[in-house]
């Protein structure tokens, strides 16, 4: 392999990088156990998990000075994986039978040097024969059970073990070379470790043929297709090696089967095999094999993050913002109208109450008279619920008995709610949504906090709108701004003063008229007008105050119902974007804080693979590898 | 459905099944199942279609199946007593079924219509490893010293099932194992265990068909052993079926060159086994085709089951439609519906009442108690106006069906958005959504629907207001009675009063107050019916709404998915026909 190795490097490269990838172990960890919004597929999720055992696993594997190399052998049953391991250990350590399958246990062929709590925690509860061969002390070669007979527990414990390899001794028979599953596990698994590739029963293979490729031709064909453009492919007959050690009388005893059999065919290459697992594979090789091994996870696992990296939603998030303006807009337009048309039952109460709340600056004679004419307009209204054959509303309220802003604006609000806006409210999610889909939002993110907003308790909102802005409304009338103002205070002061100005002086009048005795006049004739006379101008007064007011400070339901709806509309508009609008950027914020996450995990990766590439080891072991 | 010719079932029926195979494989988790589907269009197609058409029993098939690598090809040869077929090491070199037919036989039998369906006959010889849907037909030469196979049958050299190129061919081989009456397995030292051909073994045995397995590649002593070790580890579980179970070892070169003279040993019982299993060709034809049609019988429902994703997904989008229906027949009952007061009827209320006054010469004497009621009247309108509440204003009709139909869209459109990666058919729906018109259209339909609808539904609230007081006027007895009635109260009434007090000046009072007091009850009693009326046409109006508006709207929608030529509307198809096929096949069968 190398003629010259280069001198070793003054620190051991591997133990170095154990801390590094402890490290990202727990930063992945942390990662996939902490909460999130950005929904993982169950792939990626499964691949991550598979990442960080792998991760904690080299870094077990190299917190040592002398790291071991595990070759696994894999392949169909009766392939002769067992024969070859046999073969290789020169004597009967796994059972070999044309009984299929053979092997039910994985076998760990490890030096004695090694003690077993070294070893892997899945490979510890396997059959482990130790040797005592230096040439091997680095070593573990372990027989796996096959991966494609009826006995599916065979394949799950082949699946259990091959993680823990760093190299995979794919070995294939004339049948099997490239059946399905095995290659598919190959495919699968070639990213993460080094491949080298046995034809066992080269016998079987070299039989006459006058069609069709010789499989070993056939294999580096498929081989070369996949990328491996050189390969390390050994055509064996482990078979005839154990025969001729046992024929020797050696058997078990032999240390490795170095007695070359008779009528070997042509290319056998068990020798080049034994010498390659013996001899090519030195410390260098190990290093660089095991350093390779650790790049790659590190490759794959920047792929796997890269997947699981949430999208940034930002710019989506503000276009989807100003989309919104429109249909929450519509919908507070449409929101008002529903609210106002369940007060339109209620005109009287409202218009009688703003007339009583207008008019409690008068006060005195003024005061009593207009408390008298409110009474006898609005009696109707204040009777209605208590006439009991009168038609009822099929839905309406109770009336307020009396008047209560906030109580009414509920039972308002609450009928409005029962009637449309809680449908209007599921409906309006649904739009929002549609609308965000279009301007490219994910909706698995979106669609949760948005429905969940649509279920807050928006008849409280809608109740406590209701009766702000009533307040408002009621507030501006009485305490009104601009002109309004002087012609109120205006009319004020008159109905103060008129009234009782009036009375007096025809009260004077009267008195004057009857107590004035004079020649002329001896006995004065006080008549039924006289006396009713103070009352008369009184009354004109206040009626003509009456008009004046009616005429100058008009109070009608349609002039209220028009000034609460523009404000209800502006308040209700300022609800829903105050509810709604921030959704989209929060989801984004959330996503971008988490993409930063994942980022920062990827740069650490990417980090500690190239310091790792900086440092790789020149040994040839690229064609263990295919591209 | 009619009854099709049996031509024309058969051919429907590996349609849909095949249609059905062709889904299955897009998905990557239902490759076995595809495989379930093709054998049964290949079994419906080159099995019990032939029979039913009356084509000919002979000759009969021997399909030589089995691993890569196993010897298929070699065994092919044994029973052909030829060295014809290509047997090499290179596993998987056969890529499309060979046949082997005697030269001196006839080659009609590859005549029939949709023989071995889309595999297309090789004019030309071609190498086997030509991997194309073909099939080849080599006419060898008999050896006449030997024991000939080929004049009752056709030998067919079969792909393999185990490597990774074999999902493209696959196909190939159970368009032949169907087509077979009988099966040699053949599986080698290595594979005799091996999950991939084991399953394969188990569904040609569910299939009816008769199985002669043949293990090769042992060494001399491990026969015996070694089919026992068969028996008990995998035939011991397979469905009934198996006939024999015989041991061909590893054969040297000079045996492979010559197999029916060198291995004779070998290759007598394997003829023995297959040609027993050919005694008469009509039996034999016979029970091959029972077999297929219990495989059908059987399989169907779990031959269907691959659906069942699509079937969940069909299930999921009809919820969601059918929520979006309650949903929008909910809105317009209570924005609409429930407010609504039918202004018609109060003026039917007012011309029944018009009816109830005396014509001709009687017209003097309403005309009399109208005068009286004056005060009444005027009283009663003036306290209405006071106490009665103004009423709420409800939206009208038409912007409520938009908003609540708009709203329905939108929910299946965010579903759909929503869960667009779960499944195709949702996908499809939201492209449908997106760049497709789905929205446009449904909102076409809609406008369309509701423009019947209210017409439908104006007639029948005019129809409902006439009938009351039409009614009357049809039905003259009951008419006048009613006239005489109201008539003879309020003058019972009104001189009941003046008889009781005597006359004089209270009079002026009481009679007036009697004669509004019986009026009024009158009236109260013509409300009661009017308004049962409203209530039956609030009632009336939802079924129209179901009939004419949600209902459409929501046959429509539901089947949206499976129209325009998707896969859905083919799936619907098949899912629908393949049951009652097979039911109809499954009679033709036993009365074959």
């Amino acid at each position: 392999m190398t003629d010259l190795p280069p001198p070793p490097p003054e620190a051991p490269l591997l133990r170095t990088l154990s801390p590094a990838l402890l490290g990202l172990e727990r930063g992945l960890r942390a990662w996939l156990d902490g909460p999130r919004r950005y929904p993982l597929s169950t792939m990626t999720r499964a691949a991550l998990e598979g990442v960080t055992v792998d991760l904690r696993r080299q870094a077990d594997a190299l917190e040592v000075d002398r790291p071991l190399l595990v070759v696994i052998l894999m392949g169909g049953t009766g392939v002769g994986k067992s024969s070859l391991l046999n073969a290789l250990a020169g004597g009967t350590i796994a059972r070999a039978s044309f009984t299929r399958p053979t092997t039910r246990d994985p076998v760990v062929y490890y030096h004695e040097s090694v003690k077993p709590d070294r070893l892997d925690s899945a490979l510890r509860h396997c059959r482990l024969v130790p040797h005592d061969r230096p040439s091997l002390a680095q070593k573990i070669l372990v027989d796996t059970p096959d991966l494609d007979s009826n006995d599916l527990s065979n394949r799950e414990k082949l699946l259990h073990v091959l993680p823990v390899a760093d190299v995979v001794l794919y070995v294939g028979s004339q049948e099997k070379y490239h059946d399905d599953i095995g290659w598919q596990l190959f495919l699968q698994q070639r990213r993460r470790r080094a491949f080298a590739f046995v034809m066992n029963k080269w016998d079987r293979c070299v039989h006459g043929a006058g069609s069709g490729m010789r499989p070993d031709e056939d294999l580096l064909r498929d081989l070369k297709a996949e990328g491996f453009e050189n390969p390390l492919l050994f055509r064996t007959c482990a078979q005839a090696w154990i025969d001729a050690a046992q024929a020797s009388g050696e058997g078990a005893a032999a240390p490795v089967a170095r007695l070359t059999p008779a009528n070997l065919p042509e290319g056998e290459q068990f020798a080049e095999l034994l010498q390659w697992l013996e001899m090519g594979l030195n410390r260098l090789e190990i290093e660089a094999i095991k350093a390779r091994g650790v790049g790659q996870l590190l490759q794959q696992m920047e792929e796997y993050l890269a997947a699981a990296s949430p999208p940034d939603l930002t710019e989506a998030a503000t276009r989807t913002r100003k989309a919104w303006a429109g249909p929450l807009a519509e919908e507070a337009a449409a929101t008002t109208e529903v609210l106002l048309n369940t007060l339109e039952p209620y005109q009287a109460e409202i218009e009688h109450h703003f007339t009583v709340e207008g008019q409690r600056r008068f006060r005195g004679i003024m005061g009593g008279y207009l408390h008298l004419i409110n009474r006898t307009k609005y009696v109707g209204a204040s009777l209605r619920d208590k006439v009991p054959f009168l038609p009822k509303p099929r839905d309406g309220a109770a009336a307020p008995a009396s008047w209560d802003a906030s109580r009414f604006a509920r039972a308002c609000s609450e009928i409005a709610a029962n009637r449309q806006l809680d449908a209007r409210g599921k409906a309006l999610a649904n739009r929002l949504l549609v609308e965000a889909d279009a301007q490219g939002f994910a909706l698995k993110v979106l669609a949760d906090p948005v429905e969940a907003a649509s279920k807050t308790d928006w008849r409280q909102r809608y109740a406590l709108a209701m009766s702000e802005v009533l307040h408002q409304v009621e507030k501006q009338r009485t305490e009104p701004t601009g002109p309004r103002r002087y012609v109120q205070a205006v009319l004020g002061f008159l109905a103060d003063w008129a009234p009782p100005v009036a009375l007096v002086c025809a009260i004077g009048y009267f008195l004057l008229k009857a107590f004035n005795v004079s020649q002329q006049n001896p006995a004065p004739q006080i008549g039924w007008l006289d006396l009713a006379l103070p009352l008369f101008v009184t009354l004109a007064i206040l009626v003509i105050l009456h008009v004046l007011i009616a005429l100058l400070l008009p109070l009608r339901w349609s002039q209220i119902r028009g000034e609460f709806k523009s404000r209800l509309e502006k308040r209700l508009q300022q609800e829903l974007e105050n509810v709604y609008g921030p959704v989209p950027e929060d989801v984004a914020a959330l996503l971008l804080a988490e993409r930063r996450q994942v980022e920062k995990l990827a740069g650490e990766t990417h980090e500690v693979a190239s310091w790792l590439h900086l440092r790789e080891q020149s040994a040839s072991v690229t064609g263990l590898y295919g591209k | 459905m009619e009854p099709l010719s049996a031509r024309a079932l058969t051919g429907q029926l590996a349609d849909d099944l095949g249609w059905l195979e062709e889904h299955c494989r897009r998905q990557s988790d239902q490759a076995t199942a595809a495989v379930r589907l093709r054998l049964a269009a290949a079994l419906v197609r080159n099995c019990i279609g032939p029979a039913l058409d009356d084509q000919p029993a002979t000759p009969l098939h021997v399909a030589v199946l089995g691993g890569a690598g196993a010897g298929k090809s070699t065994v092919a040869n044994m029973l052909s007593g030829v060295p014809a077929a290509e047997a090499n090491p290179q596993a998987g070199f056969t890529r499309h079924p060979i046949a082997y037919a005697s030269v001196n036989g006839p080659l009609s039998w590859a005549g029939h219509l949709g023989f071995l369906g889309p595999l297309q006959r090789l004019a030309q010889p071609a190498p086997s490893s030509l991997d194309e849907d073909v099939y080849q037909v080599r006419r060898v030469p008999v050896d006449p010293t030997s024991y000939d196979l080929l004049k009752d049958f056709v030998v067919w050299d079969c792909p393999d099932m185990t490597t990774w190129a074999s999902a493209g061919y696959v196909p190939r081989l159970l368009e032949v194992a169907a087509l077979a009456d009988v099966i040699v397995f053949v599986a080698s030292d290595e594979r005799y265990n091996d999950e991939v051909p084991t399953q394969f073994l188990n569904l040609f045995l569910q299939a009816g068909k008769p199985v002669v397995v043949c293990l090769t590649k042992m060494g001399d002593g491990d026969a015996a052993p070694l089919i026992a070790h068969f028996q008990q580890e995998v035939l011991s579980r397979m469905p009934p079926g198996v006939v024999g179970c015989l041991a061909i070892p590893f054969l040297t070169p000079a045996q492979l060159a010559d197999p029916a003279r060198l291995a004779g040993r070998y290759r007598i019982p394997l003829l023995n086994q297959v040609a027993v299993l050919g005694g008469s060709p009509a039996a034999t034809r016979r029970r091959s085709v029972l077999g297929a049609d219990r495989f059908l019988v059987r399989g169907i429902g779990a031959l269907l089951s691959v659906a069942r994703k699509d079937l969940d997904a069909l299930e999921s989008w009809q919820m969601f439609v059918q929520t979006g229906r309650n949903e929008f027949v909910d809105r317009y009952h209570r924005e609409y519906l429930n407010s609504e007061k039918f202004r018609g009827f109060d003026e039917a209320l007012v011309r029944l009442m018009e009816l109830l006054e005396l014509p001709g010469v009687g017209r003097i004497l309403s005309g009399a108690l109208w005068v009286l009621r004056t005060p009444y009247r005027l009283l009663r309108g003036l306290a209405l106006k006071l106490l009665s509440r103004p009423e709420g204003l409800s939206r009208p009709e038409q912007p409520v069906l938009e908003d609540a139909f708009n709203g329905w869209i939108d929910l299946l459109r965010k579903e759909a958005a929503r869960r667009a990666d779960s499944h195709p058919l949702w996908a499809h729906v939201s492209q449908g959504f997106h760049s497709g018109n789905l929205a446009e259209q449904a909102r076409e339909r809609f406008q369309q629907s509701m423009r019947a609808f209210q017409s439908t539904e104006a007639e029948e609230i005019e129809r409902t207001a006439r009938d009351i007081y039409e009614q009357l006027e049809k039905n003259p007895v009951v008419l006048y009675s009613l006239r005489g009635g109201k008539f003879a109260l309020d003058i019972a009434a009104v001189a009941g009063s003046i008889a009781a007090g005597g006359i004089g000046y209270q009079d002026f009072i009481i009679a007036p107050l009697v004669a509004s007091l019986t009026h009024q009850l009158v009236e109260l009693l013509g409300w009661q019916v009017v308004d049962a009326q409203r209530e039956q046409t609030r009632h009336r109006q939802q079924e129209l709404l179901k009939q004419h508006l949600s209902g459409p709207m929501a046959d429509w929608l539901t089947k949206w998915p499976a129209t325009g030529g998707s896969s859905f509307e083919r799936l619907q198809l098949a899912l629908g026909r393949i049951p009652s096929a097979v039911q109809q096949l499954d009679a033709r069968v036993q009365s074959f």
